[in-house]
């Protein structure tokens, strides 16, 4: 894991004390990050916008507990995921407690706004068919592959932003692929999917 | 296949398989197709993940946040500067709000339990929240008048605010009088009564449905105000 680097630890020190341009500095330099792993965990643009800025307010209202020995990164990745997950599971208990059918695959693939050019890569079917992979996880266990794919962290370190062990996070990653391979399977549904996005890619 | 050659499997992917576990393994999938046909799908699955690409956040996402970080740190800051005394008036508004939703809470816990009708239970609660919002406009209508008279006429101010209870009341019996006779009946029969189990309450539908509150907190707003501050204003 990288140590914080001391331009990052001045703005956090500046932050801390009530400097809002420093705050502004870690928000442009992590905000790519927070907002990858937000979109990857939701599924949706203006979800993911609204808890990449969740994520940074609560950063800030928390910077106190900072632990200046820990990556920056891997504390924002933290509180991003967490409050993801709680996010999926209120969604889970929102549909139901309505009632509502489960939305189909294609409906939780990707929001029908139309694509921004951030996000051009999605715009094809490679992008959404992985969505629609990640879709496929529960939410413990899509924290653990976004982690793991995008930003290629070591057991540890995914168990340290998740606030778990390292045997859980081996655990979850070993189900999540085991998973998504049997989707690859001729007589899974999800076969067509898969396709897409092997041939894509 | 055993879970060791599963487990080795991932840990090939994750790139931390020890090298003569790894020959172990290149041995098994040679022999075994149906372990080779899991592995060569595991490494599908981890190669598409792999080239997945990193999507950047729109230019104004931190434009928006610090938006966001401004105005809540200056409405912090407002309360900051309230005298001690609004602050713990606010506070102790705070603690009676968590405790008159203390009751729906147990309420809708028991009919989850026990009855397990989440129509009735959705119903319930909606009625409640219906009557708190109605009850809190008429608290926000009272306590200005009460700010109004509080220079001039103070003791016009204290008469109302001592008649607040009596005027909530009054509102609920008006809106629900069979409700709240069903329920003093009840608790008259439970003080006389043995509790017998699985015993049925009145059904819901005896209840004022939700739209009702809803259309005379609708009226409320159109016709009610400006006649009840005439008659204030008309009585001083």
């Amino acid at each position: 894991m990288n140590e914080p680097d001391n331009t990052i630890l001045e703005w956090i020190q500046q932050a801390k004390q009530g400097n809002q341009e420093a705050f502004a500095e870690l928000v442009y330099n992590y905000q790519d990050a927070v907002y990858n792993l937000t979109y990857r965990m939701l599924g949706e643009r203006a979800e993911a916008e609204d808890a990449a800025q969740e994520t940074f307010l609560r950063a800030y209202l928390h910077l106190y507990r900072y632990d200046a020995e820990r990556s920056f990164k891997t504390w924002l990745l933290s509180i991003a995921s967490n409050h993801c997950i709680d996010r999926l599971r209120k969604r889970r208990i929102r549909w139901l407690s309505l009632d509502d059918p489960l939305p189909s695959e294609s409906a939780l693939a990707l929001s029908s706004t139309e694509p921004t050019p951030e996000e051009w890569s999605l715009s094809n079917e490679r992008g959404k068919s992985i969505q629609v992979l990640l879709d496929e996880l529960a939410p413990e266990y899509r924290a653990a592959v976004v982690l793991r794919y995008w930003y290629d962290y070591s057991y540890i370190e995914i168990a340290q932003t998740l606030e778990t062990t390292e045997s859980a996070i081996k655990s979850r990653l070993f189900r999540a692929r085991q998973m998504l391979a049997e989707k690859l399977r001729p007589t899974e549904t999800g076969h067509d999917v898969i396709n897409s996005l092997l041939e894509g890619s | 296949m055993t879970d060791t050659v599963r487990l080795w499997m991932q840990e090939k992917l994750d790139g931390v398989l020890a090298e003569e576990k790894e020959n172990l393994l290149v041995e098994t999938l040679q022999r075994d197709e149906e372990a080779a046909a899991e592995y060569g799908r595991l490494e599908q699955i981890d190669q598409a993940l792999s080239r997945a690409p990193m999507l950047r956040a729109s230019n104004r996402l931190a434009v928006t946040i610090m938006a966001r970080l401004s105005t809540q740190l200056q409405m912090a800051a407002e309360i900051d500067q309230l005298p001690e005394d609004v602050k713990q008036a606010f506070l102790l508004s705070l603690s009676l709000v968590s405790l008159t939703t203390m009751p729906m809470m147990v309420a809708s816990s028991w009919m989850l339990l026990n009855r397990g009708e989440t129509v009735a239970l959705q119903h319930s609660i909606e009625t409640a929240i219906a009557l708190e919002v109605l009850l809190l406009r008429a608290l926000v209508f009272l306590l200005q008048e009460v700010e109004q008279h509080l220079e001039r006429d103070p003791e016009k101010a204290q008469f109302i605010l001592s008649a607040l209870p009596v005027v909530f009341a009054g509102m609920l019996e008006s809106l629900m009088p069979e409700s709240l006779a069903q329920v003093r009946h009840t608790e008259a029969e439970e003080m006389q009564t043995v509790v017998k189990p699985a015993r049925r309450t009145r059904p819901a539908a005896d209840m004022p449905a939700a739209d009702e509150i809803w259309s005379h907190l609708e009226e409320s707003e159109t016709d009610a105000r400006p006649n009840r501050r005439s008659r204030l204003e008309g009585n001083s």
